[in-house]
């Protein structure tokens, strides 16, 4: 990780269609993955496990359960066993399909008809997959992301992103100079977590972070009368962090899976991005959903001022959290992912598409391995079944299942065989 | 409690030659709602008021919520409905109050906006309405039929636990339970089918030693009765006191058939909860016979067998659901109608009020699933809707005592004056 060219021209320029053709313009964005590779050992113990559904074997049927990581291509080779149990959906990490070919599904960030058929036609090697779609599927915990009611809405504008140069926080510095010269007596001020401890002296910072720091220095002059930084927020503080914010930005053009932005929306607070974020991956969907925030129409610091004061003084008419759940959040995620993968529909009884969470078959062969509901599963709660981080610590999970599953009167190759 | 009469002709004869209406009188002569008024004597001895206030039972079904300036009330149900609304008047506001009478009859309560009952049963109904006016006013009927208060992710089964128990029931020695029926029943078992012999696990529910010292006088009585049917009553039960909900579930997992012999009762948990934990269950075919409408079983199909209200019918039936379990699917016959996900929208559909409120209810087929009352559920409370009813923060959704209740109520009033989302 990372692997393959990064699309730098694609971070600030939303007008390469111009110069290049889509195709040309879906190859450089598939260039580049971020996932994990077996040569690369220095990752291995952080490779993501995050379960959607587990494998039961319940009234004598098998079904595999459905996991996705950014590890693939180690798992199957270190932990083939994996395989057998779960249907792996690889997550790149970025705008572009993932390349390994060792997982079931991968994760795309759209549903783009075009994009597919391309990269089926350009890639056919990796062309048997099933594709996810993420972005409008995300495994944000709703219920952990939630709004504070006792909070106050006492920050202006808000951002949660790593002081990188792709994210376009240098626009949003400009954005803010905008801001405070064509409002001057509403003194906006932007909180920005960084996700990185940092101090007075920015010794922390390495050099191209330092680049971004000055170049807002140089923007803004006095930082601190614009920015009230935030280094680092520990993971369950940060819904009381979006609660208190009218509106969150996010300015870059090119993205993996966001996250930041749809735990803004969980918590209610309304998103402003660029209209042409990601346009090259999503033909004609919403970056974010209707009434969950606004697209700065152009790409510059005024368009994005001006959208950004239009979402600040106007935020209590935004409903972003109820239109993020219309489709997203953990539940609808595990329907999609249901819903994709073609062998449940045969195997899976009282199948009926978007309503796996109703499904009683399906709760009660969890209820019968796991002991707990199919909805503390899915929503992780107080078990160390569906969320871990690292291959030993996969390893470890996997012979869980084993454990668990075979404590049937079939080994899991035997579930595999009888079922099949 | 208990206020009335007990209707003990019905608790040991299988039927009664009085008319359904006389029988109907009977029955709902008695309820075992807590009252302020009265003394309990208990099985410690006597409760006063000001003790029994301590036990009277809240289950919060739905809290209040406020979202986008619109505010609803929830839903409780408790066994001192007047009680709970004479001391604190304010949770009218705040909630619908739900009576029950823990038993087969419909609550006495005068105050409480909906009575719990057992089934639908539409000419008893209109037997009570025309007999108890004053108590059928205004009141909403919310029939357990199809819909069951038990926690079926903690009534569940537990599972790698071996069928160690054969048959197992979990029930007090009141008369009413026909505890020398069971025994009967065992004794004729064991000489019907002598290659066959089981011992039935009983979970009595109050601590007691080998002594006998901590049962009552009427219950040292049931067991002296059973003593002389059976002659040596541990060749045939194996007796467990008291057990908590988790010890509950461990044992009902670890046995293979689930049994009651009373003819009359509530809403019986103990069947319910059987169910839950996927042990199917034996009961006389006339259990509650008066207060369902003929046709309609106590439980579910599948979810068992029933025979005749007689010691060897349940003799045989023992004998053969012990060697025909698997044949039957009692947790899914139960969820299919029951469980907390139904009850609440079993509930929320019996009141209109919801349905003139909540935008959206109409989209729905199910209230749980409902939109609005998803986000108001997380906004006025903190936590899911799912977490409010299945006990996530029990400090929220059950208490027990006034002084729990109130705790619970308090901070829910700041909702009447924040009308806000």
């Amino acid at each position: 990780m990372p692997r393959g060219t990064y699309p730098w021209d694609y971070n600030n320029n939303p007008n390469m269609h111009q110069t290049k053709s889509m195709p040309e313009i879906w190859t450089d964005i598939h260039a580049y993955t971020g996932e994990f590779f077996l040569d690369e050992t220095q990752f291995y113990e952080s490779i993501d496990f995050f379960g959607v559904i587990p494998p039961v074997y319940y009234q004598g049927i098998f079904l595999k359960g459905i996991m996705f990581t950014q590890g693939a291509d180690i798992l199957g080779v270190l932990c083939p066993e994996l395989r057998e149990l779960f249907h792996i959906i690889n997550c790149s990490y970025s705008a572009s399909y993932p390349h390994t070919t060792t997982c079931d599904g991968y994760f795309c960030l759209f549903d783009y008809p075009e994009m597919e058929a391309w990269f089926r036609e350009t890639y056919p090697e990796r062309s048997d997959k099933v594709f996810i779609r993420g972005e409008e599927s995300d495994f944000v915990n709703e219920y952990m992301f939630m709004p504070h009611r006792h909070i106050p809405r006492d920050m202006d504008l808000l951002t949660v992103s790593t002081m990188q140069e792709f994210k376009n926080v240098g626009v949003l510095g400009r954005a803010l100079k905008v801001l405070r010269d064509k409002y001057p007596k509403k003194q906006f001020k932007l909180t920005w977590v960084i996700g990185k401890e940092f101090g007075l002296n920015h010794t922390e910072l390495v050099p191209r972070e330092m680049v971004v720091m000055r170049d807002l220095e140089k923007v803004l002059k006095h930082i601190n009368d614009y920015i009230h930084f935030i280094p680092k927020v520990p993971h369950h503080e940060l819904p009381q962090v979006y609660s208190r914010a009218k509106c969150f930005a996010l300015p870059s053009l090119l993205e993996g899976r966001n996250r930041a932005s749809r735990e803004a929306m969980c918590c209610n607070t309304p998103v402003v991005t660029f209209k042409d974020i990601l346009k090259y991956t999503r033909g004609n969907e919403l970056y974010i959903p209707e009434g969950a925030g606004l697209s700065a129409p152009e790409f510059d610091p005024e368009s994005m001022a001006d959208t950004i004061y239009e979402t600040i003084t106007n935020y209590q008419d935004f409903t972003p959290r109820q239109s993020y759940l219309k489709e997203w959040g953990r539940q609808n995620f595990m329907n999609m992912c249901i819903d994709r993968f073609p062998v449940y529909a045969n195997q899976l009884p009282g199948f009926t598409p978007k309503q796996h969470h109703n499904n009683l078959w399906l709760d009660m062969a969890v209820q019968h391995h796991y002991g707990l509901s199919l909805h503390d599963y899915v929503y992780g709660k107080n078990i160390p079944l569906s969320r871990v981080k690292g291959i030993e610590a996969i390893k470890q999970l996997v012979k869980t299942y084993q454990e668990l599953l075979n404590n049937q009167p079939y080994s899991v190759e035997q579930l595999q065989q009888h079922t099949a | 409690m208990p206020q009335g009469i007990a209707p003990k002709d019905y608790f040991n004869q299988p039927s009664s030659a009085k008319p359904l209406n006389e029988i109907w009188q009977d029955i709902h002569n008695y309820t075992g709602e807590l009252s302020a008024d009265d003394d309990l004597i208990t099985l410690q001895g006597v409760k006063t008021p000001v003790e029994l206030a301590n036990d009277i039972d809240w289950f919060v079904v739905l809290p209040p919520m406020v979202y986008e300036g619109t505010f609803i009330k929830g839903i409780a149900i408790t066994q001192a409905a007047d009680w709970v609304i004479d001391q604190f008047p304010m949770v009218r506001e705040l909630y619908h109050v739900v009576a029950s009478s823990c038993f087969a009859g419909y609550p006495w309560s005068t105050q409480a906006d909906a009575y719990l009952t057992c089934f639908d049963y539409p000419q008893m109904l209109e037997w009570f309405k025309q007999n108890h006016p004053e108590r059928a006013r205004n009141k909403v009927f919310i029939p357990l039929e199809k819909a069951d208060y038990t926690h079926e992710y903690r009534m569940a089964p537990v599972t790698r636990l071996p069928k160690t128990t054969e048959v197992i029931t979990i029930s007090s020695f009141e008369r009413f339970k026909n505890p020398e029926l069971m025994a009967q029943a065992l004794k004729i078992a064991r000489l019907k089918y002598p290659h066959s012999p089981f011992k039935l696990v009983w979970v009595v529910g109050q601590e007691f030693d080998l002594n006998l010292e901590g049962l009552s006088e009427r219950h040292r009585q049931s067991w002296t009765k059973m003593e002389a049917i059976l002659e040596h009553i541990s060749d045939y039960i194996y007796f467990i006191p008291k057990a908590g909900p988790y010890e509950v579930s461990q044992y009902l997992s670890q046995s293979k058939v689930a049994v009651l012999s009373s003819f009359i009762e509530g809403k019986n948990r103990f069947l319910h909860e059987a169910l839950s934990c996927n042990i199917p269950t034996i009961h006389f075919n006339n259990l509650c016979q008066y207060i369902r409408p003929e046709g309609t079983p106590y439980l579910p199909p599948n979810s068992g067998w029933t025979c005749a209200p007689e010691a060897e019918a349940l003799a045989d039936t023992l004998h053969h659901a012990r060697h025909h379990y698997g044949d039957m699917t009692p947790r899914q016959a139960f969820l299919e109608h029951g469980g907390r996900r139904r009850f609440l929208n079993t509930c929320m559909q019996v009141f209109p009020y919801y349905a003139q409120r909540i935008p959206g209810w109409e989209s729905q087929a199910s209230p749980f699933e409902n939109e609005w009352l998803q986000l108001a559920a997380q906004w006025s409370t903190g936590i899911s809707l799912w977490d409010n009813l299945y006990d996530a923060r029990p400090e929220l959704s059950m208490a027990r005592g006034l002084t729990a209740i109130e705790q619970i109520i308090t901070p829910q009033k700041e909702l009447l004056s924040t009308p806000v989302g």
